[in-house]
């Protein structure tokens, strides 16, 4: 009894001065922290980006409806014109289109004029013929 | 006395005898003690003590893509030996291994390892007796990501450990120092 109580003594102590030793002989110490976190409410936050994302869609319509309204409605008359001109000047040809309705109403004035003027030329010659015959005279 | 003595009882003649007999004993044993000791005075010096403080290396709360989390981690040497101070940051990941946090490391810290999920800084210059780090970083902040891989992230938090690696052992190089212990 007396010698395994002397051997439970002895193991301790030399337990207790063998892993200290060996402990410090490591040359490492740690110390750890670990920050308990947890997840937030992110979908509130995609809501707001969302809307974000809309903006320049707005901006896009503006410009070209503005730009296809603007084409349809001078365009519905002029479409035939457009076909059957595409081979040559498509982008002069409306130009020209206004320019000749703007003279043709100028000119219906005039035409008349240089059409019965025209038709009066007709007529020269046998007033010339006449003048001539006056001429002659 | 002898006639008092017959006087009491059993008992208290019994009680007496050994109350004497001890006071006997121990008038014994510190005369021998006293005649036969001897005193030593042991020689011995203070040894050297490593010891560590890891300061700002935790937060608590909620945290979501491109918030930062006020962890600035700094180590002070509580001990008496010269050391090389380290700071490892383990984080989650998401998607195909992609660290969830980054953050900008303060000047006088060098990276000495680095796989998915962690990160190792090395504090450049030794570490005496009551010197302290400057803070590894000011803030540790979550990266931007998607929704899916927010929500594919079971465990936001972060871990911060610090490491004194003694000068004697393992040399006054920061990355050497820490090849050695092979972390």
């Amino acid at each position: 009894m007396k010698r395994l109580l002397m051997a439970i003594v002895v193991n301790a102590i030399l337990f207790s001065t063998i892993s200290i030793p060996a402990y410090a002989a490591s040359g490492i110490i740690t110390k750890s922290y670990r920050s308990e976190l947890t997840k937030g409410e992110y979908a509130e936050e995609q809501e707001l980006t969302e809307p974000q994302q809309p903006e320049p869609k707005q901006s896009e319509p503006t410009g070209s409806v503005f730009a296809i309204v603007v084409i349809d409605d001078s365009d519905d008359p002029s479409e035939p014109d457009k076909e059957e001109n595409a081979a040559g000047n498509s982008v002069d040809e409306p130009v020209e289109t206004e320019s000749e309705h703007v003279i043709t109403e100028d000119t219906k004035i005039e035409k008349p004029a240089e059409s019965e003027g025209s038709e009066s030329t007709r007529i020269e010659p046998t007033e010339t013929e006449e003048g001539t015959e006056k001429y002659e005279e | 006395m002898k006639s008092k003595f017959k006087t009491l009882s059993r008992t208290s003649q019994a009680t007496l005898i050994i109350a004497l007999l001890l006071c006997v004993g121990i008038v014994a044993y510190a005369a021998y003690s006293a005649w036969i000791s001897k005193s030593e005075k042991s020689t011995l010096t203070k040894g050297d003590v490593m010891e560590m403080s890891l300061l700002n290396a935790s937060a608590t709360g909620e945290v979501v893509p491109g918030q930062s989390v006020a962890i600035s981690p700094s180590i002070t040497n509580t001990g008496t030996k010269d050391c090389m101070a380290y700071v490892k940051v383990e984080m989650p990941t998401y998607g195909a291994g992609a660290d969830a946090y980054t953050f900008t490391d303060n000047s006088g810290w060098t990276k000495v390892a680095e796989s998915s999920g962690s990160v190792t800084y090395g504090f450049n210059t030794v570490l005496h007796s009551d010197e302290s780090t400057s803070s590894l970083c000011e803030s540790i902040a979550m990266v931007e990501m998607s929704s899916t891989d927010f929500k594919a992230l079971d465990d936001v938090s972060i871990t911060v450990t610090g490491y004194l690696l003694d000068c004697d052992e393992y040399g006054t190089e920061v990355g050497e120092a820490w090849s050695q212990i092979g972390e």
